[in-house]
């Protein structure tokens, strides 16, 4: 088996259009585990163990306000919920996969891997798709390495203009592949249940709105489709 | 939190995430439930795709954004949309979005 093969470099070129944010997040949690006395290697492996971002950001929250152990553990499970929803749609999508590899790369689901590989599973030639979602992890999980120590690095000295563009590169990368990949009304459908229902959602349930909101668009539209 | 309790607290998250992660692509039962709810999934899809995009639009560091901030990012969202269709070329519009909110945030903040 070729370790690097066509599909893999290509998931490796879309993993590039989201490094910037990748590296912009991940740095903004090494400023903000250096501002709230983490650790500096602890810092770096939650970014090696969790890799997802808002889990390691709710978790540094609640120890910096005297969370308990067990409660750091809770929240940083609960906020990472969602991968269930994006591991089930990789899952189809996989093919001929043997288990250990499945179990290995598995661990680096996230909604960059997961959303870009699901975009690609809509091609009309989409390829081995394992090999393009490891493509693209080749280049998140490094970047959000990096970010990480970086941010620790830098401590607050991230020119905001920088931090700004940074934060940027992966909502408009979605914008643009959700602008060429929608088609017919149910799609649109969701991604406007997605657009309008997230951000409120968010503001009353910090962490769930966009998994809320995409179970409801699911559902609803699902129904809807079911009595047409 | 000392060094030791970050230790046991991240392997205690580890362990967790690990098994939402892994489970749909080991246990066969989880597959057979994706495969059934292939419609479910991909709406479930395109509105997670979406719901990062408003999400970004209006938060920043768990906080909701000023209006002018909002303005810049969902100008540069439009921009780089409109430069995909003009010249049919993702990274193109990708870099063009994010210089252009960059831009505008820097005229507007007085950067420039």
């Amino acid at each position: 088996m070729r370790w690097l093969t066509a599909d893999t470099r290509s998931g490796w070129r879309a993993g590039f259009a989201v490094g910037p944010t990748f590296l912009a997040i991940f740095a903004g949690f090494g400023i903000a585990s250096q501002a709230t006395q983490v650790p500096e290697l602890a810092a770096v492996l939650a970014t090696l163990l969790v890799f997802a971002a808002p889990a390691q950001f709710a978790m540094v929250d609640l120890a910096s306000q005297g969370g308990t152990l067990a409660q750091v553990i809770a929240i940083g499970v609960l906020v990472n919920l969602r991968f269930v929803l994006m591991s089930l749609t990789l899952a189809t999508r996989f093919q001929g996969v043997s288990r250990w590899r499945l179990a290995f790369w598995a661990q680096f689901v996230s909604a960059s891997s997961y959303l870009l590989t699901f975009f690609q599973s809509r091609r009309p030639e989409p390829g081995n798709l394992h090999d393009y979602y490891r493509g693209v992890v080749l280049v998140t999980f490094p970047a959000a390495l990096l970010g990480t120590l970086g941010g620790l690095a830098l401590g607050v000295g991230l020119p905001d203009i920088v931090a700004f563009g940074g934060t940027l590169f992966l909502p408009i990368y979605f914008a643009l592949l959700l602008a060429s990949e929608v088609r017919g009304r149910y799609e649109i459908g969701a991604v406007l249940i997605g657009l309008l229902l997230t951000p409120p959602l968010e503001a009353l349930a910090p962490g769930w709105g966009l998994f809320i909101a995409a179970i409801a668009a699911g559902g609803l539209l699902r129904s809807i489709e079911g009595w047409a | 939190m000392g060094l030791n309790e970050w230790l046991i607290a991240l392997a205690g998250v580890f362990a967790g995430s690990y098994a939402l992660r892994a489970a749909p692509f080991l246990w066969a039962g989880f597959r057979r439930v994706g495969e059934r709810n292939l419609h479910f999934l991909t709406y479930t899809s395109f509105a997670i795709a979406a719901g990062i995009v408003s999400k970004a639009l209006l938060v920043s560091a768990g906080a909701w954004v000023g209006w002018q901030d909002f303005a810049i990012r969902s100008v540069a969202v439009v921009f780089s949309v409109l430069m995909l269709r003009s010249w049919r070329n993702v990274p193109v519009a990708l870099f063009a979005g994010v210089g252009f909110a960059v831009l505008l945030k820097a005229l507007v903040g007085g950067s420039l």
